[in-house]
């Protein structure tokens, strides 16, 4: 019996049109949008002016806020635009080869120290800025790493081809997190439909004692971080708080390769594995991208969109946002770019609640969305405060089963917005 | 009813006989108190206190004063005094105990007094010859059956608020209705 | 190569299931019972069935679409299910007038004076049956037993051949019993058209086992205890008392009614264990012949407080509150 959780969903995987794939660099775009803000924390602040010529890896913006993390150019070239919202650099692309030389450091502190400076935050789509992650509070240990290499979203591989193809920089990597983070053993956790990455990671790790690795059942969400953790150990993150409170630190397997890679090249985050893929493109693959390339460039590398389609999603079909123009840049935390046909596409009709209860037995927090709902829709914020609404993850599940098709995350997410609202307030 | 053991009192005062899903007794309370759930739980409590009481001491009353001496045509009268003053005891006391029920209870605290199944209860209690501990054990059922019902339907209604009722129906009609069919489950309780 | 590109909330992928497809589904299921029912009780368990079927699918489109189209009459299932269930608890020689009335209550009173789908407290089948028992009460309980070939196409009338049903004291043995081969309500009496439903209905993931198994768990539990007390303790008197009356039937298809049973999943259990008992208490220990019907009303009230009381509790609540 596969390790899992409760709730979940298993839909339609469709990861056969990509991950046998090998990875392609796609060439220079002709210029690339950094958005001061690709991580979760405080937006970064320029350090450059329109017109100023920059280097592939410099850094250009950064911010004083311990929870943050810089942003490099990831093309050299020209600054064109600078804005509160982004940077705009016209890229030359004979100057835009990245040298750099490999960091030491003397302790954790320094060790961490390189990982902010080079701008990692995670590439699971959370963008967390990852020195913060591996900094645990005063008094508390952390005794367990762990890699989440569950990738449970449909379409999406590029965590699966990083496996197959950057195993070696990701174990280099997760030994320099272990050690950041002051953890005596690492677990790997991948779900079982990625039987290669299964034997490959576990050949690769033969002679580390620290490191073990463990197929887990397919089931969406198995990739969010609580969930993995139950199903790797049993133990449930205490509902507000964090993996650290368990004793756990866990990490994305793309985050480990750029951890490795900054430490070995001094090679800030410049550009990330996307998966492009859906019925709706014509060459699906992952490719690796500069950060900041526009959809439009990465669109046409794959062979352009097919003339059905009607939807495009940065990030995977359960949590990823519909994006209105193809002029929208990947950031840190773009792990696919999504293209679906018209008839793929749903439009919103909703019908009542008939109370079947599939989005209760769908939870993987174990929340009532259909109460949830109902509070809601009549501005009863206290009720469904009360009923946890501030837990939802937004994960989907329940959307997904309701043969009603209510849009319950859309709900939930204004819920939640509006209880946030009048909290600061107060 | 007096042959019935006591454990059968019990069971018929709160399901068989119900006092107010099969009786139609205290109906008043029954809609006016059972917009939440809280309230009637408190409400319950009130009405069990005043009608374990009274129908103790009318009891009493009529055992040793009124049928004796002859004076059962004051038997209205007496009781309704015995029961006006236990309520303005229990309202007193509620007043001190839980400022918020007291307000959430409003005016259908002291409208006890004039609500008909405390009065049907003790009356009954002496209609049908029952003994004391047996007139105890029936106003505990009243009550179970009085509470029960009162709760249930809070539960219904606090249901309806926030389900889409058709709007000519929506509040007290469909509250009604809800409690129309309520009394048809229970007429299901025959013995 | 368009730049006009469909803009939603997530998730950009949803489950297969509809609101149409749950509905007929569970009309797919009833098909096994309505058919034994109408092998087992001829033209007049035919007319019963039709009748309200269509009485509960016409009041629906009148009430919600204000019209007569085929599209308004099929509505989302829903009606169908009702009208079906109703008609498959009612005795088979009920008059086609009392079954339209029936129908119109349930539909009407018991579904869109609370607002319609998804918004109703009772179900509407029983409120519907519970109605009509106390308005008719012996057209109500007058069974006649299954017929044979040569009398399946008569109208039986109410007063000639009618028989009693086991709950009303007639003996029968358990393969009897299993078949259908008795008097009793038409959709009733064939516990294996029944399992042969709930079957497809677990295969399609449309009921829940917590509500059914405390049910019949809790029944078989109070039925032991009872002929224990009695003396007479066998495992056949247990199955005797699951087969007879609605239990089964009620188990499989009214119990699991999504509207109006608990959303969590202790609730579900909790609802089922109440149903199974007070219908027990009121077979064994009262006057009424059946209880299934008035304990689930009885339940269905309880369930916005069993949801009430049985949040679950949420993924990595801390205990220290």
């Amino acid at each position: 019996m596969s390790k899992s959780f409760s709730g979940g969903i298993h839909p339609a995987y469709n990861k056969a049109m990509t991950a046998e794939i090998p990875i392609a660099d796609m060439p220079l775009p002709d210029k690339v949008r950094l958005p001061l803000s690709q991580h979760i924390g405080a937006p970064c602040k320029p350090l450059v002016a329109k017109g100023d010529t920059v280097a592939m890896g410099q850094k250009i913006a950064d911010s004083d806020s311990f929870v943050s993390a810089p942003i490099h150019a990831s093309v050299a070239g020209e600054v064109v635009l600078v804005d509160d919202q982004a940077i705009e650099i016209k890229t030359d692309k004979e100057k835009s080869r990245f040298s750099g030389a490999a960091q030491s450091y003397n302790n954790q502190g320094e060790l961490r120290q390189i990982i902010r400076e080079a701008g990692i935050v995670g590439l699971g789509g959370a963008t967390f800025p990852t020195h913060v992650k591996v900094t645990p509070p005063e008094g508390v240990t952390i005794h367990t790493f762990m890699i989440n290499g569950a990738e449970c979203e449909p379409f999406l591989t590029t965590d699966h081809r990083v496996m197959l193809e950057q195993g070696q920089e990701m174990i280099a990597g997760s030994k320099l997190l272990m050690e950041a983070c002051g953890a005596e053993k690492t677990i790997i956790g991948i779900e079982k439909n990625k039987p290669d990455a299964i034997e490959h990671m576990s050949k690769l790790i033969a002679d580390e004692p620290a490191f073990a690795v463990t197929g887990v059942q397919v089931k969406y969400p198995q990739g969010w971080e609580k969930q993995l953790i139950k199903s790797l150990v049993g133990q449930e993150v205490p509902d507000k708080g964090l993996p650290l409170d368990l004793g756990i630190v866990m990490n994305n397997v793309a985050t480990a390769v750029a951890v490795h890679r900054a430490v070995e090249y001094g090679e800030p985050l410049l550009n990330r594995v996307v998966t492009v893929s859906g019925s709706g493109i014509n060459k699906p693959q992952n490719v690796r991208a500069p950060l900041g390339t526009s959809v439009a460039d990465l669109v046409e590398f794959c062979g352009g969109l097919k003339p059905e389609a009607a939807k495009i999603i940065d990030g995977g079909p359960m949590m990823g946002r519909a994006l209105s123009t193809l002029d929208t840049p990947i950031t840190k935390g773009t792990s696919g770019i999504l293209v679906f046909n018209r008839d793929e596409v749903h439009l919103f009709s909703e019908d009542p609640c008939i109370r079947c209860a599939s989005c209760v037995d769908a939870c993987p927090s174990r929340l009532l969305p259909n109460y949830l709902a109902l509070y809601v829709k009549r501005e009863m914020l206290d009720e469904a405060e009360e009923i946890n609404l501030m837990s939802c993850i937004e994960c989907g599940c329940c959307s997904y089963v309701c043969p009603s098709k209510i849009p319950l995350v859309h709900y939930f997410q204004r819920g939640k917005q509006e209880i946030n609202a009048r909290n600061r307030n107060q | 009813m007096s042959e019935y053991g006591l454990f059968m009192i019990f069971f018929a005062a709160a399901f068989f006989n119900n006092f107010v899903l099969i009786q139609f007794l205290g109906i008043c309370p029954f809609l006016g108190v059972s917009k939440r759930v809280e309230s009637s739980l408190g409400m319950g409590m009130a009405v069990l206190f005043v009608m374990t009481l009274a129908s103790l001491i009318t009891w009493m009353l009529h055992e040793f004063l009124l049928f004796p001496l002859g004076l059962d045509y004051l038997r209205t009268i007496t009781f309704i005094l015995v029961i006006a003053s236990l309520v303005q005891f229990v309202e007193l006391f509620v007043q001190k105990a839980s400022p918020t029920l007291y307000k959430a209870l409003g005016i259908f605290l002291p409208l006890i007094t004039t609500n008909c199944a405390v009065m049907g209860l003790a009356i009954m209690n002496v209609t049908e010859g029952l003994n004391i501990i047996q007139t105890l054990v029936h106003a505990l059922g009243a009550a179970a059956g009085f509470t029960l019902v009162l709760v249930m339907l809070a539960g219904l209604r606090e249901h309806l608020e926030i389900h889409d009722v058709p709007k000519p129906l929506a509040g007290v009609p469909v509250a009604l209705l809800a409690a129309g069919i309520l009394a048809l489950a229970f007429s299901g309780f025959v013995l | 190569m368009t730049d006009k590109f469909v803009v939603g909330p997530s998730p950009h992928v949803l489950g297969p299931k509809t609101v149409k497809s749950v509905m007929w589904e569970v009309v797919i299921a009833l098909a096994p019972v309505s058919i034994a029912g109408i092998l087992l009780f001829g033209l007049d368990a035919l007319l019963v069935l039709v009748t309200a079927t269509v009485t509960a699918m016409i009041l629906e489109a009148l009430v919600l679409h204000r019209n007569l189209k085929p599209a308004s009459i099929l509505g989302d299932g829903s009606a169908a299910v009702s009208g079906l269930i109703l008609g498959l608890i009612l005795p088979p020689s009920t008059p086609l007038w009392m079954v339209v009335i029936a129908a119109a209550v349930g539909i009407l009173l018991g579904k869109h004076a609370f607002g319609g789908l998804g918004n109703n407290i009772f179900n509407p089948a029983l409120v519907a049956r519970a109605f009509v028992f106390m308005s008719w009460p012996v057209a109500m309980t007058t069974w006649h037993g299954p017929l044979s070939l040569s009398d399946w196409t008569t109208r039986v009338s109410v007063d000639v051949a009618s028989s009693a049903s086991p709950l009303g004291g007639a003996q029968h043995g358990l393969m009897e019993m299993f078949l259908g081969q008795t008097a009793g309500s038409i959709g009733e009496t064939s516990a294996l058209a029944i399992l042969l439903g709930a079957i497809f209905l677990i295969v399609r993931g449309h009921i829940d086992w917590r509500a059914p198994l405390g049910y019949v768990g809790s029944a078989a539990v109070v039925a032991a205890i009872y002929s224990f007390l009695g003396g007479d303790f066998a495992l056949t008197t247990i199955a005797w008392q699951l087969m007879a009356g609605g239990l089964l039937f009620a188990a499989v298809f009214m119990i699991t009614d999504m509207v109006t049973s608990p959303v969590t999943k202790t609730g579900r259990l909790l609802f089922g264990i109440g149903c199974g008992l007070i219908t027990m208490v009121i077979r064994l220990y009262l006057s009424a012949p059946e209880g299934v019907t008035y304990g689930i009303l009885f339940m269905n009230a309880m369930v916005p407080l069993i949801d009430r009381y049985t949040v679950p509790k949420v993924f990595g609540e801390v205990k220290s509150r």
